[in-house]
């Protein structure tokens, strides 16, 4: 259990370094990595998503520089640091496509153990064969896609009850308490490369970390704690399947969790405490994805639905 | 159910520790690659980019200036990549040097009135956090959030900052402390 402080009323509150420690890593979750300047994957021949996503924005491919050096790009004063910060990337992106073919091993390929941290180890750009989907290359669009994700919270042997909002969702990633992830950006910091599992975490009031687990009523579940009853040592790992191809082993995330990047509609997310060894189910909440009704269904908005600057209103369940 | 995936890594994705296994070339850890430093420099971009940006983030507040940060971070580390033992630690230190050195130059303005840019939509709670941590010296913001978000060790972080152990320590007690005064200070 959490260390925790007191309030003057007597309540208590997780201690400020735990209250720290969500509170960075919710904000990094947050955090707009920029794309790319061009699309190397359409240089390369990457492999994409086949399904079709609401990043998938084609852009046109830009004509690659000429090689350069890497280290003629070295800086020597800050005022011409940003000449040299445009070589250097031109620079940096002629060796991603040269050293493409170094990348290989393709998304729930089964290709070496499938463990990973999200977005081919936190890159910006994608890589021929690499397990970054086209999501991560391409511009969000706002307000124009809904999908879906079923999750669960595996701990030891069992699923921990579903998670609720726990507060008035502004992004457009929410639940409605169903077992289901809802994802359909409303603003550029939840849409495309952004739109990740920290920012559903933080919505549901779920600390989620590389080696624990804080649920929302503070109970925390850290890596070598012990499944009840057991000797067996937990650990946290984050597995996401596609839904509609249930027999392709999960991609397995260790690491970097909160940025689990959302790259396709109909995954299923298990967010388990497991011992070595054992590999959770897929939620049971992936058999809501086949009765979701709520999308363009008029109904009453439960969500804020229209955020700043966007014009589509996301009308229904959400 | 499915298979075990196998051995997987565990180590934080926060500039600490090698990539996961199984990903070699995008998350592999650049210490391990034997090729030329042109190929590590890649592997370490892969690898290190978007985490060094929300790293840099964190230290100074502007999801604006991280990318530019991250960006002249690699420019300095590209040319010493050969004569560099531990580049995602080495990375790391270039990484907050530059964002400490954007602190001080913004340090005046700090001082009277540097208005962090809120992420949309963040909790109640975390919103009071990440307001008040702008109130707290550059020098502590670092090592809180070395501490709290990469969970570096006491001696990790003096190495980063270049300090004795007893000052990282210092600086992450003193960090809290003033974290706690500023957000009473709030509720009051």
């Amino acid at each position: 259990m959490p260390t925790t402080d007191r309030n003057d009323d007597g309540t208590t509150r997780p201690a400020l370094e735990d209250r720290l420690r969500d509170a960075l890593h919710t904000v990094a979750a947050t955090t707009q990595v920029p794309a790319p300047p061009i699309d190397i994957a359409s240089k390369t021949g990457a492999t994409t998503t086949t399904t079709a996503s609401p990043w998938t924005t084609e852009r046109p491919t830009t004509e690659l520089p000429a090689p350069i050096a890497i280290d003629a790009a070295r800086p020597t004063k800050r005022a011409s640091s940003r000449v040299w910060r445009a070589l250097a990337a031109a620079a940096l992106l002629v060796l991603l496509i040269g050293g493409a073919g170094l990348f290989g091993g393709a998304r729930h390929a089964g290709d070496g153990d499938g463990s990973q941290s999200p977005a081919g180890g936190g890159a910006p750009t994608s890589i021929a064969g690499s397990t970054i989907p086209a999501a991560a290359l391409a511009p969000s669009s706002i307000n124009q896609d809904h999908w879906h994700a079923a999750y669960g919270v595996y701990l030891c042997d069992h699923f921990a009850p579903v998670l609720i909002d726990q507060h008035e969702d502004r992004l457009g990633i929410h639940t409605h308490g169903e077992g289901v992830i809802h994802i359909h950006p409303l603003v550029p910091e939840s849409s495309g490369p952004n739109a990740q599992l920290g920012l559903f975490a933080a919505q549901v009031g779920l600390g989620l970390h590389d080696d624990q687990i804080q649920m929302p009523d503070g109970t925390t579940y850290r890596n070598g704690d012990t499944c009840p009853g057991t000797d067996q040592k937990m650990t946290l790992r984050v597995y996401e399947w596609i839904a509609d191809q249930p027999d392709l082993p999960p991609q397995v995330f260790t690491r970097d969790l909160t940025h689990i990047p959302f790259t396709r509609d109909r995954t299923a997310f298990t967010i388990a405490m497991v011992p070595d060894g054992v590999t959770p189910p897929m939620p049971p909440s992936v058999a809501e994805l086949d009765h979701l009704t709520d999308v363009g269904v008029a109904g009453p908005c439960t969500v804020v639905c229209e955020a700043p600057g966007t014009a589509t209103t996301i009308q229904g369940a959400g | 159910m499915v298979s075990e995936q196998g051995p997987v890594s565990d180590r934080l994705d926060d500039g600490r520790g090698a990539g996961p296994p199984g990903h070699a070339g995008v998350g592999g850890d650049p210490r391990r690659d034997d090729g030329p430093a042109d190929d590590r420099l890649v592997a370490l971009y892969q690898d290190r980019y978007a985490a060094m940006v929300r790293l840099a983030h964190l230290v100074t507040g502007s999801n604006a200036v991280a990318p530019d940060l991250v960006q002249d971070a690699f420019l300095k580390v590209a040319p010493r990549l050969d004569e560099i033992e531990q580049p995602s630690a080495y990375l790391r230190t270039v990484v907050v040097n530059e964002g400490r050195a954007w602190l001080r130059r913004q340090e005046v303005e700090r001082r009277h009135q540097r208005v962090e840019e809120p992420p949309p939509g963040l909790p109640p709670d975390v919103d009071e956090l990440w307001t008040a941590l702008a109130r707290v010296s550059g020098r502590q913001r670092v090592a809180l959030v070395l501490r709290f978000y990469q969970d570096l060790s006491f001696e990790e972080i003096a190495q980063t900052l270049e300090c004795p152990i007893g000052t990282a320590k210092s600086l992450v007690h003193r960090g809290l402390a003033s974290l706690k005064e500023v957000l009473d200070d709030a509720n009051d």
